[in-house]
């Protein structure tokens, strides 16, 4: 229909919206034929025993691979039914869709007796003739269908058709303008024209068919199933109320939840669209309307939310405004999140029965959802932040979209279908310290993102004037899906433990994030050593850094030439090389005042790695506040800008010193072996504390730049009016508040811990150290150690001990495709193997060994593979405290080393 | 073909009313047919239809009115004779046939109307233009020209061509 492309569509991102509403419709569609075609009592039993045989917890679902491998081939019969009653749902309403699709242009044309605009005579030649030139204007290359409703009353247009197929209908009453208003019929027919020109039809009228489709082919069925069911239940019990409140708690409020969300998720996409295609039109000359007040506001606001076009009032201030092509409401945001986790839930089950493993799932997944993700969230956020930028000098700080796009993602779990059944799932995701910050997490990405990008597109645009081209948005986009590829691989995927894999995931992908406040240095430093993110893609620590680095370092590439000459830039750099010089400066001092055997002490390991964050934080204050102090527009986006460089350049910096003194060991300057990637974790563990940390402080700053230039200008203006005490009283205040926001943060982050301080030790307490410090010391030499053993006579019991410590450290080190039930799983391999050991000689070490085994096993027994708590996950640490305790046990007694060299 | 006596008048009310609406008038008509007299002319319901244009503006359109009110009045005065005449014959069977059929062709002419008639022509003429929306201040105009036309077009057809219709 068009010809080349020389005009595209505004940038709406809205494409995404269509392709997951319809997404959203097949998926739910597959579940709900799922829940009526479920399998009886007897299959039920089937899959219990098959998991009792393959060995997997019937209760916490804990298994190895080889177990679910077996328990695959045990119930072949049910998981092909299940993926049959899935595969159904979906091509029941795609196919209704499709006929939907195929036939509803014939039916508009039969049913509203749709007569060919040519087909009314001569005296129609100027009307045509007027719409080969707004075609002609429009860009298109030929002119659609033109059709004529003769009896309507109407001065409107619509656009309909098939994709490829385009035509326009025109009221009978809009004819009549062309001679009494001759400017109103080009407006209409200018916004039909856009519509086809913007390429709206196929995938409107396919959305709108697949809604249609599901709500006649799945919706309704499901609900009679429903009903039925309440109706079954109500008669058997004789409590019809009880029945119909169990009802609406369980699938009712979903399926009214779910299908809400579909609505508004359509409509917002379809006014997307008609605003998209008045600036195509270039007529925001709506009839006027006279502002309603009051309730009649009100009423006129939530209808217009209920319809698939904007208000007149909100076309109009469109036109003018370019920020209004990409309304980034709450609501939008809302829905947006909602339907992305929502549809990736009612895929999941469909694409979990497919004859591959659960990991090439989520992964598959996580690429298709982040892509939809990138193009509903950061592709909005991004394009609204350009459009802003045309005409304000500092772009606006996008929290409340990026709140509510956050709510939208964690609430679509609960509205989701395929969440039914895991009671309770609401009460035990919130309470979590790892679900709150994962909020946290993901309103900073989207906050931060788009400033960043801002920043760096305004410096290109000073230094060239140019705008940015399709190719580093395109790069911005690919860093949105890095950045949502992680998130939904690790949380929106039903079953996976969050605690721990979504915070390294995302702080991974994302760079810098609030997560990474878990593990500050106010706290447990080396958990984030542990659970560094080189494990995150499959072992690949190249990819995790791209995908760390990309996100922050395209807009980098963006703001090009522009960049070289950056105040920000230079201030950032600057700060990061005076913070290594301090770095070297410690790392000297520390070499010549303190003994090799203290330096040798893990404990002393944290202290320097605190003292270095804490170098960052001050380096970020400094920066921050003197890039803010200078006049100019864009002060807060540059001080975080150099922030966030001297962050950059420090850790850049220090690592060269880690390296050449040995890895994680290495910062108290001992060289020696360790774990595989420990330093690059280390790192970037150092990354992000500061720069998440940092962030906080770095704004502080640049409050404390603004209000420092602020004075300065006032003194300068009054110099011999304001007195300098009054001044410096106001430097302290500024000082004052820096200081208690500090404090306030750091009470914060301790009192979001209440740690359950496992058989006395506190981890809130100064800087206790888990035991897993050692195991990942000891990861890269275990397994050499076992070899040892085995070689020199030891037990083959401490050999298999030693390897299975040796994985447990692996699985430590944030392997992010194991789940917490595989870390049970080796816990529990572990113990079993413990328990098999002969008995000591030594009667003191027995009782020790005796004693940790017990506890352990305790521990493991507590811990249930979907508890997403913190107390969960301390129970881990537990066991994995006392293996290693058990270990050291062989390696202090003289008595064990005895008897491994006798063969145990 | 033969036009439909509810077309002619409603063409000859366009004629005076609203001449520039001639030019869809026969697809009007048509469409009116089609759908057998039971449609009324739509009025602003499709202002939020999908890739509509969004704002449902009302056109003071004659054509539809016209048709409308012309097919009432047909519709009565089809009643209204042809109860005359089943009372007059009193044949049972003719009344229920005349109730069974759903769809009377549309007469081709319109009777010799008294004073009397064209009265209450006018004032069903007057109060289905006010509740098919057609604004006060055309009203009258639209009446004045449509009762020219019920008038250009009566004693086209006997009360009996009526009745049988």
């Amino acid at each position: 229909m068009t010809g080349k492309d020389a005009s595209p569509a505004p940038p709406t991102g809205m494409v995404v919206r269509f392709l997951m509403v319809i997404v959203l419709s097949l998926g739910t569609a597959a579940t709900f034929y799922a829940v009526m075609l479920a399998a009886g009592p007897a299959e039920r039993e089937h899959t219990v025993q098959c998991r009792k045989q393959a060995g997997i917890n019937t209760v916490t679902g804990v298994g190895s691979t080889e177990a679910y491998r077996n328990f695959n081939r045990c119930d072949t019969a049910n998981i092909r039914r299940e993926f049959r009653n899935l595969l159904t749902g979906a091509l029941v309403v795609a196919l209704g869709a499709a006929l939907f699709y195929r036939f509803q242009p014939a039916y508009k044309r039969r049913r509203q007796r749709l007569v060919p605009l040519t087909s009314l005579g001569e005296g129609i030649a100027p009307v045509q003739e007027r719409i080969d030139q707004l075609v002609a204007e429009a860009g298109l290359a030929s002119t659609p269908d033109i059709v004529v409703d003769p009896l309507s009353r109407d001065a409107g247009g619509l656009a309909f058709g098939r994709f490829r197929r385009p035509a326009i209908r025109l009221d009978a009453g809009l004819l009549t303008r062309f001679s009494s208003d001759p400017a109103a019929f080009d407006t209409v027919v200018r916004h039909e024209l856009a519509h086809v020109r913007n390429g709206d039809i196929g995938i409107t009228y396919l959305t709108m068919a697949v809604w249609r489709s599901f709500v006649l082919l799945a919706l309704v069925p499901v609900l009679v199933v429903e009903l039925y069911s309440i109706w079954q239940v109500a008669r058997s019990t004789g409590e019809p109320l009880r029945a119909i409140g169990a009802g609406l708690t369980g699938t009712g409020w979903r399926i009214a939840a779910l299908i809400l969300v579909v609505y508004l998720a359509r409509n917002t996409v379809l006014q997307g669209r008609e605003i998209a295609a008045d600036v195509r039109a270039g007529s925001g000359d709506v009839p006027e309307r006279p502002e309603a007040g009051g309730v009649a506001r009100i009423v006129a606001a939530i209808r217009f939310r209920f319809g698939t076009h904007p208000s007149p009032q909100l076309r109009r201030r469109a036109a003018q405004e370019p920020t209004g092509v990409v309304p980034l409401t709450p609501l939008e945001m809302l829905l947006a999140g909602c339907t992305i986790t929502v549809a990736c839930d009612a895929v999941y089950p469909i694409l979990y029965f497919l004859p591959t493993s659960r990991l090439v799932l989520v992964y598959t997944l996580s690429v298709l959802f982040a892509t939809a993700f990138a193009g509903l969230l950061v592709v909005a956020g991004w394009r609204w932040i350009i459009a802003a930028d045309q005409r304000r000098p500092t772009p606006r700080l996008l929290i409340v979209p990026a709140l509510a796009a956050t709510a939208g993602l964690v609430l679509g779990r609960f509205v989701s279908l395929a969440s039914y059944g895991q009671t309770g799932s609401f009460v035990r995701f919130f309470p979590t310290r790892a679900g709150l910050l994962l909020v946290a997490e993901l309103l900073a990405v989207a906050v931060l993102l788009p400033l960043w990008a801002a920043y760096c597109l305004r410096i290109r645009r000073a230094a060239t004037g140019s705008e940015p081209s399709r190719g580093p948005i395109a790069l911005i986009l690919l860093s949105g899906v890095l950045i949502a590829y992680a998130w939904i691989g690790t949380w929106a995927i039903p079953g996976w433990d969050i605690t721990r894999r979504a915070t390294v995931a995302i702080s991974a992908a994302a760079g810098t994030t609030a997560a990474s406040a878990q593990w500050s240095p106010f706290d447990r430093p080396i958990g984030v050593i542990a659970m560094n993110p080189i494990h995150l893609f499959e072992g690949s620590a190249a990819i995790a850094l791209v995908a760390a680095l990309l996100p922050w370092l395209v807009p980098v590439a963006l703001a090009g030439p522009g960049l070289i000459g950056s105040r920000a830039l230079r201030a950032g750099v600057a700060g990061g090389l005076a913070a290594v010089a301090a770095d070297l400066v410690l790392r000297a001092g520390l070499r010549l005042t303190v003994s090799p055997e203290v330096r040798q002490e893990t404990a002393f390991v944290f202290v320097v790695f605190c003292i270095e964050v804490c170098v960052l934080l001050v380096v970020q204050v400094v920066v921050a506040a003197v890039v803010a102090s200078r006049a100019g527009p864009g002060r807060v986006v540059g001080g975080l800008f150099a922030a966030f460089v001297s962050v950059l350049v420090g850790v850049a910096g220090m690592s060269v010193w880690s390296v050449l003194s040995g890895c994680v060991p290495g910062v108290a300057l001992r060289a020696a072996s360790c774990a595989p990637g420990a330093t690059v974790g280390f790192l970037f563990a150092t990354w992000r504390a500061a720069t998440v940390t940092g962030l906080v402080l770095a704004l502080a700053g640049v409050g404390l730049g603004i209000t420092a230039a602020r004075y300065r200008d006032r003194r300068r203006a009054t110099a011999d009016v304001v007195p300098a005490a009054a001044t410096t009283r106001s430097h302290r205040k500024v000082v004052a508040g820096l200081v208690l926001l500090t404090l306030l943060w750091t009470a914060g982050t301790a009192i979001a811990r209440p740690h359950t301080a496992p058989e006395g030790r506190d981890y809130t307490a100064g800087f206790a150290i888990p035991a897993n410090v050692s195991l990942m010391n000891r990861g890269g030499t275990t397994a050499e150690q076992a070899e040892a053993w085995r070689s020199g006579g030891g037990s083959q019991a401490i050999a298999d001990l030693a390897r299975a410590l040796n994985s447990l450290y692996g699985s430590l080190n944030a392997d992010v495709t194991t789940s917490l039930a595989g870390d049970l799983r080796i816990a529990a391999d572990a113990l079993a193997l413990a328990r098999t050991f002969p008995p000591i000689p030594d009667a003191a070490v027995q009782k020790q060994w005796a004693t940790a085994l017990q506890l352990a096993e305790k521990a493991l027994a507590g811990t249930d593979a979907y508890d997403r708590s913190p107390g969960s996950y301390d129970r881990i640490l537990v066991i994995f405290s006392l293996l290693e305790a058990m270990v050291n046990l062989f390696e202090t007694s003289d008595q064990l080393k005895a008897l491994i060299a006798k063969g145990g | 073909m033969t036009e439909s006596i509810i077309a002619r008048v409603a063409r000859t009310t366009v004629e005076r009313a609203a001449p520039e609406e001639l030019l869809f008038f026969d697809a009007a008509a048509a469409a009116y047919a089609s759908r057998s007299g039971r449609a009324t002319p739509r009025r602003g319901r499709r202002g939020d239809e999908a890739l509509g244009y969004g704002v449902s503006e009302v056109v003071d359109l004659v054509t539809p009115v016209a048709l409308t009110v012309a097919g009432a009045v047909v519709a009565h005065l089809a009643d209204r004779v042809g109860a005359a005449a089943s009372a007059r014959t009193g044949r049972l069977v003719e009344r229920l046939g005349s109730r069974l059929r759903r769809r009377p062709p549309a007469p081709t002419r319109l009777p010799e109307l008294s004073a009397e008639q064209l009265d209450v022509i006018r004032a069903l003429a007057e109060e289905r233009a006010r509740a098919l929306g057609l604004a006060e201040d055309r009203i009258a105009l639209f009446v004045d020209a449509f009762m020219v036309s019920v008038q250009r077009h009566s004693g086209e057809a006997s009360p009996d061509e009526i009745a049988e219709s």
